[in-house]
């Protein structure tokens, strides 16, 4: 999988000793790591190690938790997410995100789509629609719904929910997409073409994936990172890790003998 | 616990809730069915000749030609009632002085009886009230009236370890030997001829103004005072309340001022209405000088604060239920926090939000105390919009209760207060029904 590394100077995100606190439990531990552009990032581990927590953390949606708090650096394309002068809606439109449930909004699939273009000001029907169309071409969906873009979004299957959840999250043109679990809701066929998907869009995008499902990661990424209790245990190239893991920690993970 | 027993005991629980159902079902027939069997009264009638007259006269209602030919045929029916009376007039001057006195009090009193019953005497001067200048309008009251023609109402006190007893004694007794008591099985049998009775359909009784104090005409005055004292109401709580529910439930944490807030809130909802009805005087019309006096808009303004805490709750309720993962998706695409309210939090909270502003509409269409002392009056005509910020206005629930106890004839026009009250409850069912539907309709939509 090394052919699509893109050569890159600056990491497109970077943790230094990064950390993450609820009120006083630290559920992400003095992290650090370099997340290349245009690649696939698997992050992996147990439940509760941090790994969901970490990856709100790039677009800052742990802001909603009043009690969480943070530590260290966290850079964005050499920018500090945590400074207190980012503004945090700019920084969530160039880091998008894609939840465990697909969340469509009760509203049309083209107002679904179109909802990101619209908070930009996009207001334009023919500019919209081209948005639409081509977000949903690039999440694999077009051809399915093409025919009823004004129909209710919550109509279509859990997969299809979630491939336009994905579909809405390119329209506002991020460079990063951030995705937690994106299939844990959805059945293995479903699955399957979410994962197609997210190889149609490496290169394009870079993609940090939470996932349970160590397949999927190997299956799916280039480098792989393996949370256990909030530290970052082991941090490589998914082929590497997976064939010849450095911890004995991360064996036994990989290895199914606990998780 | 065996199977068996538990077997009986889940019937028995579905058993009590069947009954209670019943129960409830039945309570509401007996109470709605009489409301509008009774309240239909007074728009589905038996009108009486004098009704049509009044209609044609007052109103320039009703067909010139039809009309005068029913008063002439009704006239001609009623000149023998005329004529036993002059009759009976020449009649007591030649009966023994010591009879006269008494005879010519008997006499005034039945011809009173029968101006309530047929209206002024031919030839008598117009009287001032409307409504001594028509007789019985309704067939159900011409009966009564009828009854008061042929008996006295005397007490019969024989009984001194009893209370009196009501007893009615036939007039007809006081003029024993006169010629006039043919006059009463004359009226008695002849009364269709002379008043005419017809099936009546008046739905002036929604649209017309009131006439010499609800005697006569309908209720829109009243109508229109509920509408505009709601619609005002609402158009003051609604914002008011939505907006302090995204406040309580988007943006406000947990501290010492919220909390308080809260149960000052959970207080004013429990504050008897009466309450409200002083503070608005003392508050908005005495204090801020809203209006001079008494305004639609102090009652709206009253009525706002009395819905407030509902609605509130109401709104704060369905924003909070509106599933976080809208939220978090609407934020992830770079939505501040006021447009993911507007744009994805209050669409899918709104059948909730609706459902508590139509709760609040009935409560507020239907509440008297709050606007005894601030908006109402008995007797008004239908206001113009722009009236509404400094003229009181007569209101379906106030006017109800003047009717039914401080009208000066309650008894004469039971029929305008049970239409009131038919209308007043048809209003408030309405607007609930209007608001299932709506909230069904949106539901679905954002269903999908």
């Amino acid at each position: 999988m090394s052919d699509v590394l893109t050569a890159s100077d600056t990491p497109h995100v970077r943790a230094e000793n990064f950390s993450v606190f609820y009120g006083a439990m630290e559920a992400v531990r003095k992290v650090t790591l370099d997340i290349s552009r245009g690649n696939v990032t698997a992050i992996i581990g147990p439940s509760g190690c941090g790994k969901s927590t970490f990856l709100r953390a790039i677009n800052r949606m742990n802001d909603l938790i009043p009690a969480c708090r943070t530590a260290g650096r966290l850079l964005f394309d050499g920018w500090h997410i945590y400074d207190p002068q980012v503004d945090v809606v700019a920084l969530r439109q160039r880091i998008g995100m894609v939840f465990q449930k697909p969340n469509p909004f009760p509203k049309s699939i083209f107002d679904n789509v179109a909802y990101g273009p619209r908070l930009r000001g996009c207001t334009r029907r023919n500019e919209l629609a081209e948005i639409v169309e081509r977000s949903l071409v690039r999440a694999a969906l077009w051809d399915e719904v093409k025919d009823r873009l004004h129909e209710n979004a919550l109509r279509l299957s859990g997969g299809q929910q979630q491939r336009l959840c994905i579909a809405r999250a390119l329209a506002v043109d991020p460079e990063i997409l951030l995705m937690d679990e994106p299939t844990s809701a959805l059945d293995p066929r479903a699955t399957t073409r979410i994962e197609d998907l997210i190889g149609e869009l490496r290169g394009s995008y870079t993609i940090i994936i939470v996932t349970h499902n160590m397949q999927q990661a190997a299956r799916v990424s280039d480098y792989t990172a393996f949370f256990y209790e909030g530290d970052l245990i082991e941090y490589g190239a998914t082929t590497e890790l997976f064939s010849r893991p450095r911890s004995k920690q991360t064996e036994d993970y990989i290895t199914g003998r606990f998780g | 616990m065996h199977l068996r027993t538990r077997h009986v005991l889940n019937r028995a629980f579905t058993g009590l809730g069947y009954v209670a159902t019943s129960i409830m079902a039945g309570a509401l027939l007996v109470l709605l069915v009489p409301i509008f069997v009774r309240g239909a009264g007074a728009i589905v009638f038996r009108g009486t000749v004098e009704f049509r007259r009044y209609l044609f006269e007052q109103e320039g209602r009703g067909d010139r030609e039809a009309v005068h030919n029913e008063i002439a045929h009704a006239r001609a029916a009623r000149a023998p009632v005329y004529a036993m009376l002059a009759e009976a007039e020449k009649e007591i001057a030649t009966a023994p002085l010591t009879r006269q006195r008494e005879l010519r009090s008997a006499l005034a009193e039945l011809r009173d009886a029968i101006r309530e019953l047929l209206g002024p005497d031919p030839g008598q001067r117009t009287p001032v009230l409307l409504r001594q200048q028509y007789g019985q309008t309704r067939w159900d009251r011409a009966l009564v009236k009828l009854h008061e023609v042929l008996y006295t109402e005397t007490w019969d006190y024989s009984d001194p370890s009893g209370m009196g007893r009501k007893v009615y004694v036939p007039r007809a007794e006081a003029f024993t030997g006169l010629g006039v008591t043919a006059l009463f099985p004359y009226v008695e049998t002849h009364l269709s001829a002379m008043l005419r009775p017809r099936l009546t359909l008046y739905w002036g009784f929604l649209t017309d103004d009131s006439r010499d104090a609800h005697f006569f005409g309908g209720i829109m005055p009243e109508l229109l005072g509920t509408f505009y004292l709601t619609v005002g109401a609402m158009l003051i709580a609604i914002p008011l309340g939505v907006l302090t529910a995204i406040y309580l439930a988007e943006y406000a944490g947990d501290n010492m001022a919220v909390r308080f807030l809260r149960s000052c809130m959970s207080t004013l909802a429990g504050v008897p209405s009466i309450v409200f009805g002083l503070f608005g005087l003392a508050f908005f019309i005495n204090t801020l000088h809203v209006s001079h006096s008494k305004s639609v808009l102090a009652g709206s303004l009253t009525l706002a604060l009395l819905v407030l805490p509902t609605v509130i709750r109401a709104s704060e309720e369905a924003i909070r239920a509106v599933p976080h993962t809208y939220r978090e998706a609407a934020l992830s695409l770079g939505a501040s926090t006021w447009r993911t309210v507007c744009t994805v939090v209050l669409p899918a909270a709104l059948p909730g939000i609706l459902t508590g502003i139509v709760i609040s509409m009935g409560r507020a269409a239907g509440e008297t105390a709050p606007i005894i002392f601030t908006a109402a009056v008995s007797v008004g005509v239908p206001l113009k919009l722009w009236e509404v910020f400094n003229h009181p206005t007569p209101a379906l629930s106030w006017n109800i209760y003047n009717v039914s106890t401080e009208h000066e004839a309650v008894d004469e026009i039971r029929h305008v207060q049970f239409g009131m009250v038919c209308v007043l409850v048809g209003l408030v069912l309405l607007l609930n029904l209007t608001a299932i539907m709506l909230r069904a309709r949106i539901a679905r939509k954002l269903k999908g």
